[in-house]
């Protein structure tokens, strides 16, 4: 381990002073990799990457068309320098406030996909590049604005064809940043979901106890609206365009819900019996 | 409690010792909140990395009688030494939620600057669940008692615990705290926290009946393999095999992930989920 975490440290140190270096500047750079075969070479960066990444660190490769300058670069560290570049807390008091708040909180245990993500969509509103990525079958564009936090899900805000819109960070996938910066502002502060104005489809009238609703919640999307709160219970109604979480939600609660009315029975049989490919 | 010496502990180790030449060796555990040795295991990592042009990056003399470390640190060694982003990020976002922010500055006001300066870098909305209450009356490293929710569970059951550090995954912000009862490591999700009781309050509940089971299924969407700890299943072909906490563990697992997902043992789960559902539809009437 202690050969291992010597050599990402050496690796960190060569891309942090050097950016566009080639495979083989990196395997002549570092005295582990220089003795292995190519094959060997390949395995080892491999996992030494993901190692970075799995803290945070992204090491991408560049290949701008538009550039001659392709390679690797170190990426995912640009607040701090700013932060201290900004003299606004020195960096004693920064690295010692921080190391008293990790006494407490510790590093998310996100999988490296979704802390990826999150670090390259950081870098794309900071430096307010473009971003573009793949969400629901289609390939989107969008100028990122922020990160909205709601139900134990993350979202991203940004502006598509001039509207602003919310994107799952759950559906998103091989997104890219942009190459130019400063090509938008930051405005806004608040972010409405995309469904917010949607008709709801389902709407359901449930009784159960209270707690039991807050801790199951975030289990589907929905509206709701008290009708009666009795002692511990709770009457309420639901309204939803997602079946399968509703679904979910009446599974798990079982023989604590009350169903008193529901609207529409509308595929409702079909997504209990469904076993997608 | 030894630490376990990864990446991000060597980051903290050069971030903190960057700001001065000479370091009193407690007084650097301390901070660190790390042992003695585990400063030298650091230091042994990283003392023979050069720099580009070819010096050393960080070489220390240590004086045994006055334990007092002396670095030279050469000036490349700022290019590597930053917080990541993405963990700034955490901090952010944790601390963003408003019960655990003020539990942090009731001991440290510069949690307060800290906050002030880097939450601007981040542009998020937060839409927090509201148990701050709950929260409010919990205390790190001291005894406490909460009443929570289990996943797949809805019964509340009380536990005896001391909380150790608030962190964040797929499911929302989780406490780890120790379970006095059974003492182990355990993981509670902040917002299945549904009470938080005096200890006078606490009266002992029964033991929970709770065995670890295996649990065997085909998976048409390999999503699902998230929701389980690595380490915690195998997987061939589409075929998984994992392992649970507990049955109710499992059962939240099936009803979470059932369109993609085939189980195939054991039966008693087989036979709960079928129930489930076929409850539902007479209670839909479909």
């Amino acid at each position: 381990m202690k050969n291992v975490l010597r050599r990402v440290i050496e690796l960190l140190n060569l891309l942090s002073e050097n950016n566009n270096l080639s495979t083989e500047n990196i395997k002549d750079s570092i005295s582990d990799y220089r003795d292995l075969n190519q094959q060997a070479f390949r395995r080892s960066f491999e996992r030494d990457k993901n190692l970075l990444r799995s803290f945070g660190y992204l090491i991408e490769y560049e290949n701008d068309k538009w550039s001659y300058n392709k390679g690797y670069s170190l990426s995912g560290y640009s607040i701090y320098n700013s932060i201290i570049k900004s003299e606004k807390i020195s960096s004693d008091k920064l690295v010692n406030t921080y190391l008293y708040l990790k006494k407490y909180l510790s590093k998310s245990n996100y999988d490296n996909d979704k802390r990826e993500i999150i670090s390259k969509i950081l870098q794309s509103i900071n430096e307010k590049r473009r971003v573009g990525f793949d969400y629901l079958d289609k390939y989107r564009k969008v100028k990122p604005q922020g990160l909205k936090y709601f139900d134990n899900k993350w979202y991203l805000a940004g502006e598509e064809s001039g509207l602003l819109k919310t994107f799952n960070l759950e559906q998103i996938n091989n997104l890219k940043i942009g190459n130019k910066t400063d090509l938008f502002q930051i405005e806004n502060i608040n972010f409405p979901f995309s469904w917010d104005k949607e008709k709801y489809s389902t709407e359901v009238i449930i009784k159960l106890k209270k707690n039991l609703y807050d801790v199951n919640k975030n289990i589907f999307a929905h509206n709701k609206v008290d009708l009666e709160t009795n002692g511990k219970f709770l009457q309420c109604k639901v309204s939803t365009n997602d079946n399968y979480g509703l679904i979910k939600f009446l599974l798990l609660l079982d023989d604590e819900v009350e169903i008193i009315k529901i609207n529409t029975l509308d595929n409702i049989k079909e997504l209990l019996d469904v076993q997608k490919n | 409690m030894s630490k376990k010496i990864d990446l991000q502990l060597i980051m903290n180790v050069l971030s903190l010792i960057q700001n001065k030449e000479k370091w009193n060796l407690p007084n650097l555990s301390k901070k660190l909140n790390i042992k003695e040795k585990e400063i030298f295991y650091v230091l042994s990592v990283v003392t023979d990395i050069y720099s580009q042009q070819g010096e050393l990056l960080i070489d220390y003399e240590y004086d045994d009688k006055n334990q007092e470390l002396l670095f030279n640190i050469n000036p490349s060694l700022k290019n590597i030494i930053q917080i990541n982003d993405g963990e700034l990020f955490n901090l952010i976002f944790l601390l963003s939620s408003n019960s655990i922010y003020k539990e942090l500055i009731k001991n440290n006001n510069d949690v307060e600057e800290f906050f002030n300066v880097v939450s601007p870098y981040f542009n998020l909305e937060i839409l927090q669940d509201n148990n701050d209450g709950v929260f409010e009356n919990l205390s790190f490293f001291e005894e406490n008692i909460i009443s929570y929710i289990k996943l797949g569970s809805t019964q509340a059951a009380f536990y005896r615990i001391q909380p150790i550090l608030l962190t964040t995954n797929n499911d929302g912000i989780v406490l780890e705290a120790i379970d006095l009862n059974d003492e182990k490591l355990k993981t509670f999700l902040l917002n299945r926290i549904v009470d938080s009781l005096s200890i006078e309050d606490f009266r002992e509940s029964k033991k929970s009946n709770k065995i670890e089971i295996i649990m065997k299924f085909k998976h048409t969407n390999e999503k699902v393999l998230s929701d389980i700890n690595k380490n915690d299943y195998q997987l061939k072909d589409k075929y998984v095999k994992a392992k649970f906490y507990s049955e109710s563990n499992a059962l939240n697992f099936i009803i979470k992930n059932y369109e993609y997902i085939e189980i195939m043992s054991p039966q008693s789960l087989i036979n709960e989920f079928k129930r489930r559902k076929d409850k539902l539809k007479k209670k839909l009437m479909i």
